[in-house]
């Protein structure tokens, strides 16, 4: 090992120990740490912010009765100290203290000596200085403080962001953007053009901060967003469209008082509803975007497959290992949380929950599942164009990598990886083409017979479970009258008569009164299925009809709402803007299509299936993006991962790999 | 107040404070048993109490067990960050112009 990397693993140990190490040196603590029992958790009820982590680890090495959390509301001088525990049924929580500024600080200089790791490349040169780029994101980040008071004031009473020199809390969490920035800039001198290959990392380090609505990645990519704007790089078509979106979502923007409690979407979602907070976030991620594009523009003649297929596999690998680690060891559980950024506390068990899934540190088993997928098949890809040898290392990490994708148990992703493996092998033998046509003939035939064989819902039922479960979300009154077996209009699914009722009775969302006149009312287009009774049959096998009816029930836009969306990462308006009975607890629609419905609206998911459209169309016959395109569109539609920033960084660059000029072997063909 | 009074003294009779509170001639007696310790007030004045009763005395009056309440913990924060910027911008650049070596 160089010395260089050796004062690095030393230093990146000062950072994970010392900070939950430092006790009260000022004077002599009257009594030691005890063991946590039932019988103590008065005495550290009475002696919060005394106790640091270290302390108590000593003589509590293993307690598995133990449940160790973040308390986000501690002073920066309880900053790992025990600040509170509470018996909750068998479990007791500790609570260890933390906060933004220390947070802030201590977050950043881990990952950015993790991104220290990342091999030197050739020298990337600016034409201009950084240092406006660093003026801009400061200002963005008080913009981000001053617009979503509300998050920081759910925790922190003295929160305050009044721009004056005597406000230390806010200067001191305005100064952590120049810092960082500058040692990232350093950093990313020489290792720009690596980025790329190393980006599988982003799953293992999610970057999400403990107490900031923010990420670590989406400040350095928006940074590089903002540094390609200054070296002329900008899609204009991209550019123009965004800003006319921005315009009319800033000028139709609703106001409200709300708070959108952002659990595990931390980081990556706006949880206030208004035009500033609105503003940050489309200024945010429109720079974030375009640092995207432009590190991959500026570093695909570095992309190298071999490498970029070893990461992902051992990026998936280390989530499954540490997965399974932070569900056995409650200390693990706590410090893999912190320092890999995760948008929520690993599962603090290794048995499977609700759906018989396991997310291990991932924010859900749906995300993780698909990552998991999305690596074996994009290692088989690799290898098969490339004609690599598979190496026993790769073997494991695979072997890994499916338990992975077991634990998930996301049956969608597993299903379309053997497909498209399926898919990809046929369209790369050697078989004549009508052989090839037969096999694919047989294959949809078993498919669909396996799929009915599975499904014994009538046609009927099923083009009606879409919007019987959007009624049944719908807060309905208690004095709608019934029929003579006491069923009332909802209850009964008549849709007609529910349509007639007042809005005292049932509070429909307008997609929601749409789609049941749509139903109801307009007749069928002869030899075309009914587009909402359609979509309803689609829901069903595959287990969404619930969730996409409570995405009917509370999605409640106006024309053009619908046409445009809410703005980027506001879920706000969607989320409470509708009384409905799913107003608490984060019910998400389970689709990024209708994630990205709610963000640019129907138009806006127009733009983007015509874009989709053109580059499948154009370039179906380059491998390394087709097939985990494919894979990805198909997942998508089922999955809210676009809202979660790795699983976004993955699209975006899948999305792009049609613009890779790659050496491939194959001369694959969609039959 | 009782829960701090128990956070920085200890365990002890709430009901022997409450007498002292009004006799101005009441003399603390060392307890050889309580370990020392050391209490501040807001205007950084420093004590060392001897007994559990001394301690809750002077804990029920405004007193604390550290100098924490006293800092603004922010501004050291700031202060810190601001000069570690200033040192590591100097750094490199003298380190680019002298050598020409690169940050690692």
């Amino acid at each position: 090992m160089k010395y260089t990397n050796i004062y690095k693993v030393f230093f990146g140990l000062l950072l994970v120990f010392i900070p939950w190490s430092i006790t009260e040196a000022i004077y002599e603590t009257p009594y030691p740490a005890q063991e946590i029992v039932s019988e103590s958790v008065g005495f550290y009820q009475t002696n919060t912010c005394r106790y640091s982590v270290a302390e108590i680890f000593q003589v509590n090495k293993v307690n598995p009765g133990i449940e160790i959390l973040p308390d986000l509301s501690s002073k920066i001088e309880c900053f790992g100290k025990i600040n509170g525990v509470d018996k909750a049924g068998e479990i007791i929580k500790v609570y260890v203290g933390t906060n933004p500024n220390i947070d802030f600080i201590l977050q950043s200089s881990f990952w950015l000596l993790m991104l220290s790791f990342v091999p030197k490349s050739k020298k990337y040169s600016q034409k201009y200085p950084t240092s406006f780029s660093i003026f801009i994101m400061t200002s963005l980040l008080f913009l981000h403080l001053s617009s979503e008071d509300k998050f920081y004031l759910s925790f922190s009473e003295g929160f305050d962001v009044s721009l004056s020199f005597n406000n230390y809390l806010l200067l001191s969490l305005l100064i952590v953007i120049p810092m960082v920035l500058t040692v990232f800039s350093d950093l990313i001198e020489t290792r720009f053009y690596n980025l790329i290959n190393f980006f599988p990392f982003i799953f293992l380090f999610s970057g999400t901060y403990n107490s900031l609505n923010l990420n670590f990645f989406l400040i350095i990519i928006a940074f590089i967003g903002i540094i390609a704007m200054q070296e002329g790089f900008y899609s204009k078509v991209f550019t123009l469209t965004y800003f006319v979106f921005s315009i009319i979502h800033l000028v139709n923007f609703e106001t409200s008082n709300t708070y959108f409690d952002v659990d595990k979407l931390k980081g990556f979602i706006n949880s206030s509803q208004n035009k500033s907070s609105l503003l940050f976030w489309i200024i945010i991620i429109y720079f974030f975007i375009n640092g995207l594009l432009y590190v991959f523009k500026e570093s695909k003649k570095n992309i190298d497959l071999q490498i970029i297929k070893m990461n992902l596999l051992i990026s998936a690998g280390v989530i499954v290992v540490i997965g399974i680690a932070s569900s056995v060891y409650n200390y693990f559980n706590y410090l893999s949380y912190y320092y890999l950024g995760l948008n929520k506390l690993g599962m603090k068990s290794f048995d499977s929950i609700e759906g018989n899934t396991w997310r291990g540190i991932s924010p859900s088993a749906e995300a993780a599942g698909e990552y998991f997928a999305i690596v074996i098949l994009f290692w088989i890809v690799i290898n098969k164009l490339q004609l690599h040898k598979i190496t026993k290392p790769e073997i494991i990490l695979v072997i890994i990598n499916l338990y992975g994708l077991y634990r998930s148990n996301n049956f969608a992703a597993t299903v379309s990886l053997v497909i498209i493996t399926v898919v990809f092998f046929l369209n790369n033998s050697n078989l004549k083409r009508q052989l090839k046509t037969s096999i694919y003939i047989v294959g949809v035939i078993a498919l669909t017979a396996v799929f009915n064989y599975n499904n014994d819902y009538s046609y009927n039922f099923a083009s009606k479970t879409l919007l019987h479960q959007g009624i049944s979300a719908s807060i309905i009154s208690e004095s709608l009258p019934g029929n003579e077996y006491g069923l009332n209009a909802a209850e009964n699914s008549n849709f007609g008569q529910i349509l007639l009722l007042q809005d005292s009775d049932i509070k429909l969302s307008s997609s929601l009164k749409y789609s049941l006149r749509e139903f109801n009312e307009n007749g069928n287009i002869k030899f075309l299925p009914d587009k909402v009774a359609t979509w309803s049959v689609i829901s069903v096998p595959i287990n969404r009809s619930e969730k996409w009816g409570i995405f009917l029930a509370k999605y409640n836009p106006s024309v053009r709402e619908a046409l445009f969306g809410y703005g980027p990462q506001q879920l706000s308006n969607y989320y409470l803007g509708h009384p409905t009975k799913y107003n608490d607890g984060l019910v998400l629609p389970h689709s990024s299509l209708l994630d990205f419905i709610i963000f640019y609206g129907l138009v806006g998911v127009a733009v983007l299936l015509l874009f989709l459209t053109v580059i499948s169309i154009k370039y179906k016959k380059k491998s390394i993006f087709a097939y985990p395109f494919f894979f990805i569109l198909i997942n998508f539609i089922k999955s809210d991962s676009i809202l979660y920033l790795s699983s976004f960084v993955l699209a975006v660059l899948v999305f792009n790999l049609y613009d890779y000029k790659t050496i491939e072997t194959d001369s694959s063909t969609y039959d | 107040m009782e829960n701090e009074i128990i956070g920085i003294c200890g365990n002890g009779s709430l009901a022997e404070l409450e007498l002292i509170g009004n006799d101005p001639n009441f003399v603390f007696v060392n307890d050889v048993n309580f370990p020392t310790l050391v209490l501040f007030n807001d205007q950084g004045s420093v004590i060392n109490v001897n007994s559990w009763i001394e301690c809750a005395n002077y804990v029920n009056g405004g007193w604390f067990d550290g100098i924490y309440d006293l800092i603004n913990a922010e501004k050291y924060v700031f202060f810190a960050s601001i000069t570690f910027l200033i040192v590591y911008k100097m750094t490199t650049r003298f380190k680019k112009k002298t050598t020409g070596h690169e940050i690692h």
